[in-house]
């Protein structure tokens, strides 16, 4: 029984106007999105490229520091960390290109002193720290809009309005809303069949895109999938379907409520604006002045503030601490610079770790707070699946950081095993001397974590549910003439 | 058998459509309701299709409560509104295929659709024509083809001959004799007192949600039901009466 209709709706739709832009204008896009990420300027692969020449010489700086000494590599660090470009940048942009791609564990500060004062002269290398390079500050490459499928996406979500504004208001006023319901057939499975019609509709087209937006994608070879890859499209493809039903659930709603389909449209239109646009940048806004991140001037003053008090305090011409050059004959030096080291490291960290920390929280509620709309909730599931986005940058950011103490328990751990060292951390003549083999220094590794996809796609799920609940007591409360 | 007993409809607590309402359309009868604007036709109608609930009494088809079991009950009743826009972009032959599947029919070939298109006078051309195209009286035809089709044992009409010329108006009528050659209890309701008085075997006056007066076929003989219906209806009078 509900199929008459579903088959009926979905004959009805293709015979649409409606429908013949949106069979036309999907697969358009979706190849157009397959060639400008696979292809446009070199595509994911020059990307890619990239990454790997930045990763292979930064590798062979450790290589060169390891074969020096232990105490070379403690003070130089493990170098440039990239963050791997994701393949499925297609899928969710997540405005990458002014998200940091990298992180510096690699120290260049050199110093040196001449001596005077009865100070020895002595030469030195400060020790690393981790430092996050700043967000490229492109301001109109945020206004670009992004061909990737969240868009495609939201434009499905602005289809799906199109199909859903008038499938009762208009079976009402052309009176065969009450025709129908004079058959054996109850109002619940009316809309059960309005819905499955709606989405039959809006899917296939959809699918359709999406399959030649994967085979343009296979056939160009631009962007080698693998098979994890795949699982996580198919997922995306799950998060479209979720983003289209919650629409026309949305969209039957607002159609049963009103007496006249174009009221409907005009109702569903304002909501959609709403929950794209208006809703998620108000918020935005309001959050960024709510907490107004410290400028990067402001942090810089800082650090430089503190940094001085520490050179005061143990590099003024009074003071007598750092008088000797250490040496490996005189541990108590070695050790007095090893301290004012780990207060150079300590403030540096701190305020850097802080800054970075004050942003991710301020990125966070943004996106807590936007997640009241469909539509953000599927774009941040959308960049969780493909790894993209702010928040996949703060995951690889988690890992530096897990990184940064595995480094440094591995150059400790290491140094023990030299009996012929003094164990003094961070200082080059505390710590051994000997070469290290490079295939014992741990790596970087970034482990994805799709745990940020999960509550959005929780709340996706909800949405469909909420919609869905008040689309039937909507339409059960109904006039039917 | 069609049946209602007290059947009352009061809107938003203050507007009384339908008073206590009782009325019997026995099979191969046709019962004509007629009323003015507002009388509560419409609202008797959707009461009957369970389209909205009685706000007391209740309504049978055969022995089936129509508010208790709608779905049960809905299977013998067919229905032809007063809008029948049907499925613009559909053919004449698709839209009867689609309502005939949904009142139960398990297959329905082109023979039997053709069959039903021609006997309530579809011209052959149109079967297959878009329903778009139609004029209100050749929608009208199909809105009956599809109740027919539906073959359920009660009819009910809702203004179903407004906006009808006269000879679509007339074979309109001809297409309710047929079914109540065929048993069927017919529920029509009109504001047109001329095609009331050619088809119906009973004639219920509606006036403000009350059943003022029944008339049988032999009082619509003997009665002068214009000057009735007006008295009823508009509260009115005519003066030739009095001096008769
Ligand atoms: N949905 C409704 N809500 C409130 N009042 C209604 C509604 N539908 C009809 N009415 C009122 O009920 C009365 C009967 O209406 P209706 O049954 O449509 O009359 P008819 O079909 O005889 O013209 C009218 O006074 C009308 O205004
Ligand atoms: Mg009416």
């Amino acid at each position: 029984m509900i199929w008459h209709i579903v088959k009926k709706e979905i004959y009805h739709n293709l015979t649409t106007l409606r429908f013949a832009l949106m069979i036309l204008l999907l697969p358009l896009l979706m190849i157009a999105n397959a060639l400008i990420y696979g292809l446009a300027g070199g595509g994911w692969m020059a990307e890619n490229n990239t990454h790997h020449q930045l990763a292979a010489r930064s590798f062979n700086e450790l290589k060169a520091s390891a074969a020096q000494s232990l105490a070379e590599l403690a003070l130089v660090g493990p170098g440039r960390i990239s963050k791997r470009p994701s393949p499925l940048i297609f899928c969710a942009d997540g405005a990458d290109e002014v998200i940091p791609k990298f992180v510096m564990m690699k120290s260049d500060i050199h110093s040196s002193r001449s001596g005077g004062n009865d100070a020895e002269p002595y030469a030195w290398r400060f020790p690393w720290t981790l430092e996050y390079p700043l967000p490229s500050e492109s301001g109109n490459s945020m206004q670009r809009i992004k061909l990737d499928w969240v868009f495609i996406g939201i434009l499905m979500s602005f289809f799906t309005i199109l199909f859903t504004f008038d499938a009762i208001a208009g079976e009402r006023a052309r009176g065969t809303l009450s025709l129908i319901m004079s058959n054996q057939i109850s109002r619940g499975q009316v809309l059960l069949a309005k819905y499955l019609g709606a989405f039959i509709t809006l899917m296939v087209p959809l699918a359709i895109g999406i399959l030649m937006n994967l085979l343009v994608i296979l056939l160009s070879g631009s962007i080698p999938l693998a098979g994890g890859e795949w699982l996580r499209i198919l997922g995306m493809v799950g998060l479209l379907a979720l983003l289209v039903s919650s629409f026309i659930f949305l969209g039957l709603f607002f159609s049963s409520r009103v007496s006249n389909a174009i009221t409907g449209l005009v109702w569903l239109l304002l909501t959609w604006v709403c929950l794209a646009f208006a809703f998620p940048s108000l918020l935005g806004t309001f959050v960024g002045n709510l907490n107004p991140i410290p400028s990067v001037d402001e942090v810089s003053l800082r650090k430089e503030a503190q940094l001085a008090q520490i050179e005061e305090e143990f590099r003024e011409p009074h003071s007598t601490r750092l008088k000797k050059a250490p040496s490996a004959e005189d541990p108590e030096t070695t050790r007095r610079w090893a301290t004012y080291f780990l207060a150079r490291i300590e403030t540096q960290t701190q305020l850097a770790d802080a800054q970075i920390d004050w942003q991710f929280r301020q990125v966070q509620l943004a996106r807590d707070l936007t997640q009241f709309s469909p539509i953000a909730c599927f774009q941040y599931a959308m960049e969780g699946l493909a790894n993209t986005g702010v928040v996949s940058y703060m995951n690889f950011v988690k890992h530096a950081r897990r990184y940064r103490q595995t480094f440094t328990d591995f150059i400790k751990t290491e140094d023990r095993t030299d009996s012929a060292s003094l164990h003094i951390y961070p200082v080059k003549e505390g710590l051994s001397q000997k070469p290290v083999d490079v295939a014992a220094v741990p790596q970087f590794q970034e482990a994805l974590s799709h745990e940020s996809v999960l509550l959005p796609v929780g709340l996706l799920i909800l949405f469909n549910a909420l919609f869905f609940i008040i689309a039937q007591i909507s339409f059960l409360k109904s006039e039917v003439k | 058998m069609l049946q209602t007993r007290d059947l009352t409809k009061v809107y938003n607590e203050t507007v009384m459509a339908v008073n206590a309402l009782n009325l019997t359309v026995n099979d191969g009868e046709i019962y004509v309701v007629l009323g003015a604007n507002g009388a509560g036709k419409s609202t008797t109608i959707s009461m009957l299709l369970n389209f909205i609930e009685p706000t007391s009494g209740t309504a049978l088809i055969g022995d089936i409560e129509i508010p208790k079991f709608p779905l049960e009950a809905k299977r013998h009743l067919a229905y032809v509104s007063e809008n029948v826009e049907l499925y613009r972009n559909f053919t004449a032959r698709q839209n009867l295929a689609f309502f005939a599947k949904l009142g139960g029919r398990k297959k329905v070939s082109n023979a039997d659709l053709d069959a039903t298109l021609g006997r309530v006078g579809l011209p052959e051309a149109a079967f297959t024509r878009r329903v778009k195209t139609f004029s209100k009286g050749m929608r009208q035809r199909l809105g009956i083809a599809i109740a027919m089709m539906k073959n359920a044992q009660a009819v009910l009409l809702d203004e179903p001959t407004s906006g009808l010329d006269p000879k679509g108006g007339a074979d309109f009528l001809n297409l309710l004799r047929d079914l109540r050659e065929e048993g069927k209890a017919i529920f029509m309701s009109t504001h047109d007192i001329f095609r009331a008085k050619e088809i119906a075997d009973k004639i219920g006056i509606l006036v403000a949600g009350n059943l003022e007066r029944e008339l049988t076929r032999e009082d619509i003989a003997q009665e002068n039901l214009e000057a009735l219906y007006l008295r009823y209806v508009a509260g009115y009078e005519p003066a030739e009466e009095d001096s008769e």
